[in-house]
């Protein structure tokens, strides 16, 4: 390695895609540096920051900084995201080291096979650049770091087996899924990166279904193990460090980034490969900041596809009381699914759906509901607690969506965010397909209420966006797509992409396991070219 | 580690995880199971019911005096909580916490004193407070004194505080706010568990005893 090089490879985001590399190259040999904006911290400070503040989601229990503005579903207006067209795109991840795996809900289902296929089945869509069987062993890999516990494939198929047996499904899930059957209607376990068992040094869930506000043992998989992993390899992680600009040379070759700490201490990092791990809307917010006299519109944009065909999935959610007690809540928070309407012809007309049994508890909820019935009666108001808490059971369906150049993300210039970066602005709408998806998936969810005999359903529907993807899509044509196959931009050939901005189709399926094998994927690419 | 979570570990089980912090656990579902018999309650009062003996625990604890209506003591403010939610056993820390922040709304102590009044105006033949709501059905609290018992039956609820003095509401309790009270240990609060691995494939204790009874009979799906 050149003597003035920092490392050798130079990664932006230390969330699980970047993490999932650095380990990766880390264990080749290569010096690693990732920069990270958001701070480090611990689960006991975030733990007791639960038990003290009184919003309800799940990112204001973590650490706010003028360097890493969070995005805080409680608090749209202090957003560092102006939103734009019909539909409020209403960001949601996690910055800090560790990334928003901290606090999900670690459902790893794998895409399913015509995912990658969109185009040429159903004549929608943008097709992957290349098909299931190609990023297989990379899922499988990804399966065993994380540490992935199941037993049914969901729709997708399988040639290993998962490396934990199922996390044991909740009371909630098994009486469900028993009266749902003989209608033909097939519930099962998701796949979850929640150990079953002692997996890795970590122990297995206990049930503290706080899932996605942060797992209190570390049961579950969270980016930060391969974080420290990486670590105790040689990887210099640098927290609370804003990569605020890319430089390239005449040839298009990164040849640093610029970066900013808390401290107020700049500088610029050099490597001979560098990779962005951030989310979709940050890695786009960099690449168009780094704007320069040769590259007026920011790196990798030749095409001016960066921000481009933003995606998410459409969140369906449902709330029905059963006539008969299941108690939700016990155990960890992942509920059945079924695949019946993952993928098939209709696809052609609307949004593929992952239907869901989520179990988690809604006492807060069902008390606020009984005091308003009754507002002085303790005797009545605890009855009616007890029995919506056992009743009261919550579905979900995620609906796919297609890429639309229109579904943008781009920056301001004139207006400056927290940390001085330019504030990232979004135009986002649903479409059709989706929103014909959206409704497939609620006529469902009624006819399931229906089928157990509950009260008709109570639906919410947003974009509440934890999936972001499709921003710095892949493919073989560089005028249409920001990166090659290996997420290695067409502009530059030393400067590599990954997480869900890669994704052509974003498919029904949570996408961190896929986020991970790519990561993998492109590990090895980088690998091979540094080799060559 | 802070504070607050010194507290939350205080009465609970610990485990160590690699750097030390603690795994938060809790058992009270069984505690309860086993209560159970010794409450002297049948099985189909479980969903329905509030423990008789709390309930009249609540209802038989001495009135402290009240000297100034304007300016209530702690003690009677933790005795009105005490029969707003009917529960002689709340916790002072979360009590304490309450208190202050009522004091300093502009209409705070007003309330605890004049609620406080009515109670001891309308004793029951024995001398012991009854119940605020058959207080209110009765017309004998006006509507801003049935609000204010219904602003601290939330409070001790839902653990949060919605302050009219401030811009942003306070939690004030979390493990210990009643709404985790009230379902008899089966559910712990986020973060904590009693369980072991699987304790979750099958209905709780609780609910074991009440089998072929109750409010699960209606379901007609067995």
């Amino acid at each position: 390695m050149s003597a003035q090089l920092d490392a050798d490879v130079l990664i932006v985001g230390a969330g699980v895609a970047g993490a999932m590399a650095a380990h990766d190259l880390a264990q080749k040999g290569l010096r690693v540096v990732i920069l990270e904006a958001g701070p480090r911290f611990t689960r006991g400070e975030v733990l007791s920051r639960q038990r003290d503040i009184w919003e309800q989601d799940n990112s204001s229990l973590y650490p706010n900084t003028e360097l890493a503005p969070r995005t805080s579903p409680s608090r749209p207006d202090e957003s560092h995201i102006d939103n734009h067209g019909p539909v409020r795109f209403g960001a949601h991840f996690l910055r800090g080291v560790g990334g928003t795996t901290w606090h999900w809900q670690a459902v790893t289902p794998r895409f399913v096979p015509a995912d990658f296929e969109l185009r040429s089945r159903y004549g929608v869509g943008i097709d992957w650049p290349f098909g299931y069987d190609v990023l297989e062993p990379d899922y499988i890999r990804a399966e065993q770091e994380m540490g992935v516990s199941g037993d049914g494939d969901l729709g997708s198929p399988r040639h290993a087996p998962y490396p934990q047996g199922p996390v044991a499904p909740s009371y909630a899930d098994t009486e469900i899924a028993r009266h749902l059957h003989p209608h033909g209607l097939v519930f099962e376990t998701r796949p979850t990166a929640r150990n079953s068992a002692p997996y890795d040094g970590r122990p297995a869930c206990l049930g503290h279904h706080n899932c996605s506000n942060m797992c209190p043992i570390g049961a579950q998989y969270a980016g930060i193990v391969h974080v420290e992993k990486s670590e105790a390899l040689g990887v210099r992680v640098l927290s609370e460090t804003l990569a605020t600009q890319l430089s390239s040379d005449d040839q298009g070759r990164i040849t640093g980034v610029s970066y900013r700490r808390s401290d107020g201490q700049t500088g610029e990092l050099r490597a001979r490969v560098y990779l962005l791990a951030a989310n979709p809307l940050e890695t786009v917010r960099l690449c168009l900041a780094s704007r320069s006299e040769a590259r007026p519109n920011g790196i990798a944009n030749s095409s001016g596809m960066v921000g481009r065909r933003l995606m998410d999935h459409f969140n369906v959610g449902a709330r029905f009381n059963l006539p008969f007690d299941v108690f939700p809540g016990r155990g960890p928070l992942t509920g059945f699914a079924t695949a019946q309407w993952r993928d098939g012809a209709f696809r052609a007309k609307h949004g593929a759906v992952l239907m869901s049994f989520e179990n988690i508890d809604v006492v807060s909820e069902v008390a606020t509901q009984a005091l308003k019935t009754h507002p002085h009666d303790p005797v009545a108001l605890g009855k009616e607690i007890r029995k919506l808490s056992a009743r009261r059971v919550v579905m979900t369906a995620a609906v796919e969506q297609l890429p639309d150049p229109d579904n943008r993300v781009w920056i301001d210039f004139a207006k400056r965010d927290s940390s001085g970066m330019p504030r990232i602005q979004v135009h986002y709408s649903t479409g059709d397909y989706t929103e014909r998806g959206r409704d497939v998936a609620r006529g469902q969810i009624e006819r399931i209420a229906s089928l157990l005999g509950a009260s008709a359903p109570e639906f919410s529907q947003s974009f509440f966006a934890v999936h972001a993807s499709g921003t710095m899509m892949m493919g073989h044509d560089p005028r249409q797509f920001v990166t090659d196959p290996d997420g290695r931009c067409h502009d530059h050939s030393n400067l590599f992409v990954a997480g869900g901005a890669l994704f052509p189709a974003n498919s029904t399926a949570n996408p961190t396991l896929t986020i991970a094998a790519l990561a993998l994927r492109t590990s090895r690419a980088m690998r091979a070219q540094m080799a060559s | 580690m802070s504070t607050a979570l010194c507290m939350c570990l205080g009465h609970n089980n610990k485990t160590t995880l690699g750097d030390g912090e603690r795994v938060l656990k809790r058992r009270t579902a069984m505690s309860m199971v086993l209560a159970y018999p010794v409450l002297g309650l049948s099985a189909t009062d479980l969903w329905g019911r509030v423990p008789r003996d709390t309930v009249s625990a609540a209802l038989e604890a001495a009135m402290p005096p009240m000297e100034n209506p304007e300016d209530p003591g702690f003690d009677v403010f933790e005795r009105l909580s005490q029969i707003v939610c009917l529960n002689p056993s709340l916790d002072k820390t979360t009590a304490a916490r309450i208190f202050g922040l009522i004091k300093v709304e502009p209409w705070g102590l007003h309330h605890v004193g004049a609620v406080y009044g009515k109670l001891l105006a309308h004793l029951s033949e024995d001398g012991t407070p009854r119940p605020l709501s058959d207080l209110i059905d009765e017309g004998h609290l006006s509507d801003g004194e049935a609000w204010f018992v219904s602003h601290l039956l939330t409070t001790w609820y839902l653990g949060i505080y919605y302050h009219e003095s401030q811009p942003e509401p306070v939690r004030v309790s979390f493990e210990t706010s009643l709404m985790w009270a009230a379902l008899d240990g089966y559910l712990d609060p986020p973060g904590f568990s009693g369980a072991q691995p699987g304790d979750w494939t099958a209905p709780p204790p609780a609910a074991l005893a009440l089998s072929g009874s109750g409010d699960n009979a209606e379901s007609g799906t067995e």
